[in-house]
């Protein structure tokens, strides 16, 4: 009982905050929790790590215009698989970082299309249970994203963005092994105007 | 200069004794000297010594000592491959009664390494049968255990004890209450699962002079094959299923019929049941060996099948079959100016004999215990008796399966009562009684056949790819080795050893690729608990892998 109590009290305190932001400021923040899932290009990818997977994101946006937007992403996905062969156990860890513009198109409010583009910084880190292979393997490297999405505004500055995203992150594992880590991610945001 | 000289001469020397050495391993291949097992008086008893081999090629033997005019005892000694020793006599049998010792013993071993003794006790001054007896030695035990005795109170004419390789023991003897024929062919079973003789069983009786019969145990079964005069002289067999209890119905072989006497039976059982036997006959004018074959599951034997020389008579014969039905037979034929030699040939299942091949010179007299033995896979070693030149010697030969008999070799110029062992992994040992000191001698060939090679060496090129990188590795596999007791099987790439997998793994290994463009050539032996290998097996891969 205690808990539950504790937990409407957070509930509670959040929605107050947002409201409270949300009479300072003219909606120019948006800010949003993602869940999608991650499609690898790698045909490679697909077969190790079964297809992908589910991963989640957190995103802000600033609009510093009527149409654009400034945006930057946190994403983070995990997978385990088996390789291809003698099905060896592997799990993959990855977190890309990215930052970006968007042009949102002021059609039909409250769905407003926004098509956008950035950079995207990945970290990866991959786990394999072989001993003919190296176990831990951590590797880092700059690709981009292009994304495009809905807003659906909701009363209360709340909006739904569903997504579709396609990074490129190619992974320079070794001299002849260059893997690109990327691929489309599709799901929806919950978000918030303030 | 001096000094130059001298290295000239010891590169001269080495050269010779090189040559020299290897001339040697060529005309005596591997059959070690003769040395001696028995460490007391030894008798030059009618059917001596006794060997078997197990499956790890530990040979036991068992002989007797003492003449017959005091008490004699039954001794053994084992063979060991890995020491290439005999152990010191033990007693298996040990009687202070003069003129009372053991008779018809047979040695052997199950493949759990019990070891058995089996033998009649004869009174000789009576030649009353005292009782059948046996010894069962478990490996743990230090000395061979009390007999397990079973009455006779009987006189015994003749007998013939077997054990098979799962611990079951038969015996046929011939016996009679009075002394004289007719003779009582009596069974008297010994099985794996029981803890004394089974109840005798008169099977059928003869009448002639002399009683010929013989048994055999293999895989459960017992086989028994003897002659009788009643009504007419004709051979008679029948079997007994240790698993059931239950003997099959009693079956007449066909003799020719101008059989007057038959002089010997052996028996060939192969693995699936199929029976061989050989016989020698005699008929008005000579005397000649024969062979008659039942199928597992049938019961009609077929023809009498005469195996020797029509213009020659036959002193001996010894038949062994491999786990196929291919018999090997060995005999001796007296020619018409009286000199002897021994003979053999390859008796196919259901078919007819190959050519035959001499093996031994010319003699004046044989020994009719000399014996073929064969392994399961159908390689062959005779060991026989024959004098030369007045000289009794020991001499043996062998033959690869499908290859031909090697020369003859001369193991001993002083022996008698040879008796031959040939274990599945390809050690041989012979031993025979030394007429110079009456000792039990022996004599070994460890590697007289390689061992059985695996079968079915494959290989396949699997990738085996992650995320990070990829790796090419060569899936070989193959299927086990037949012979017994399989320590490792040892791989080799391009000569080299690249793994030894023990024999308790699964028959399979990985070996990474460096991918380079290249034949190799894998090449896979196994070895065997006696330490003989078989011959490589190839599997010759060109590796081209996708980067």
């Amino acid at each position: 009982m205690l808990q539950q109590k504790i937990i409407m009290k957070f509930k509670f305190s959040i929605f107050l905050f947002f409201l409270f932001i949300s009479s300072l400021h003219a909606s120019k923040w948006h800010a949003e929790v993602r869940a999608g899932y991650f499609y690898p290009t790698s045909k490679t990818f697909r077969n190790i790590y079964e297809n992908g997977g589910a991963e989640v994101e957190g995103e802000v946006a600033y609009s510093f215009n009527v149409n654009w937007m400034i945006w930057g992403n946190v994403n983070y996905f995990q997978r385990r698989g088996r390789s291809i062969g003698f099905q060896d156990k592997t799990t993959i860890y990855m977190v890309p970082i990215s930052l970006g513009f968007k042009y949102r198109f002021q059609f039909n409010r409250p769905l407003l299309p926004y098509l956008g583009g950035g950079a995207t910084y990945t970290f990866l880190n991959i786990k394999n249970h072989s001993d003919f292979v190296k176990r831990n393997v951590t590797k880092s490297g700059f690709g981009f994203v292009v994304k495009a999405g809905i807003y659906i505004y909701l009363p209360r500055n709340f909006y739904l963005d569903p997504f579709i995203d396609y990074y490129y992150q190619r992974v320079n594992f070794h001299a002849k092994r260059n893997v690109d880590v990327g691929g489309l991610r599709i799901g929806s945001g919950f978000g918030y105007r303030f | 200069m001096k000094l130059k000289n001298q290295n000239c001469k010891n590169i001269f020397f080495k050269l010779t004794l090189l040559f020299f050495s290897v001339n040697i391993t060529y005309l005596y291949s591997d059959w070690s000297s003769a040395v001696q097992i028995s460490s007391g008086v030894s008798s030059v008893n009618p059917s001596g010594p006794y060997l078997s081999i197990n499956t790890n090629s530990v040979a036991l033997v068992g002989w007797l000592d003492g003449p017959l005019s005091v008490a004699q005892t039954l001794s053994s000694s084992q063979w060991f491959p890995k020491s290439l020793s005999w152990t010191s006599p033990e007693f298996i049998y040990s009687n202070s009664d003069p003129g009372v010792f053991p008779v018809f013993p047979v040695i052997g071993e199950d493949i759990f390494e019990n070891q058995f003794a089996g033998f009649s006790i004869l009174d000789s001054i009576t030649f009353e049968g005292i009782s059948i007896n046996l010894s069962k030695r478990l490996p743990q035990d230090n000395a061979w255990p009390a007999l397990i005795s079973q009455s006779i109170n009987s006189y015994i004419e003749n007998g013939k004890f077997s054990i098979d390789c799962l611990g079951n023991v038969t015996s046929d003897l011939a016996l009679t209450p009075t002394g004289a024929s007719p003779f009582n062919i009596t069974i008297t079973n010994f099985s794996k699962t029981s803890s004394s003789w089974l109840p005798q069983i008169t099977i059928a009786q003869d009448n002639s002079v002399q009683s010929t019969l013989t048994s055999s145990a293999k895989l459960n079964i017992g086989y028994y094959v003897w002659k009788t005069n009643i009504p007419s002289i004709q051979l008679q067999t029948v079997s007994y299923n240790f698993l059931t209890n239950t003997y099959s119905t009693i079956s007449t072989i066909p003799i020719p019929a101008s059989t007057i006497e038959i002089l010997g039976i052996d028996i060939g059982i192969d693995s699936e049941g199929n029976m061989i036997v050989i016989y020698g006959t005699l008929f008005v004018g000579g005397t000649a060996l024969y062979s008659t074959t039942l199928l597992s599951g049938e019961t009609t034997w077929s023809d009498p099948l005469l195996i020797s020389d029509p213009l020659n008579n036959i002193e001996s014969g010894s038949i062994a079959t491999d786990s196929s039905g291919s018999s090997t037979i060995l005999w001796a034929e007296r020619r018409p100016d009286t000199l002897l030699f021994f003979k053999t040939t390859t008796l196919p299942l259901g078919g007819t004999p190959s050519s035959t091949t001499t093996l031994s010179p010319l003699g004046t007299a044989i020994d009719r215990a000399s014996e073929v033995k064969v392994d399961s896979f159908g390689n062959t070693v005779a060991l026989w008796g024959i004098t030369i030149g007045g000289s009794p010697s020991i001499q043996v030969s062998s033959k690869a399966l499908g290859e031909d008999w090697l020369p003859t070799e001369t193991l001993s110029s002083s022996g008698l009562l040879p008796a031959i062992a040939l274990s599945d992994q390809g050690t041989a040992v012979a031993t025979w009684v030394d007429t110079l000191t009456s000792y039990v001698m022996g004599s070994r060939n460890l590697f007289l056949f390689t061992l059985a090679p695996p079968s079915n060496f494959l290989g396949q090129i699997v990738k085996n790819e992650f995320l990070t990188e990829s790796n090419y590795f060569l899936e070989m596999c193959w299927f086990s080795s037949l012979a017994p007791n399989i320590v490792d099987y040892k791989i080799y790439k391009n000569g080299n050893l690249i793994a030894t997998i023990p024999a308790n793994c699964p028959t399979k290994f990985l070996h990474l690729l460096n991918c380079k463009n290249t034949k190799e050539t894998y090449t896979l032996i196994a070895t065997a608990s006696n330490g003989n290998t078989s011959a490589p097996i190839a599997l010759e891969m060109r590796c081209k892998c996708n980067p």
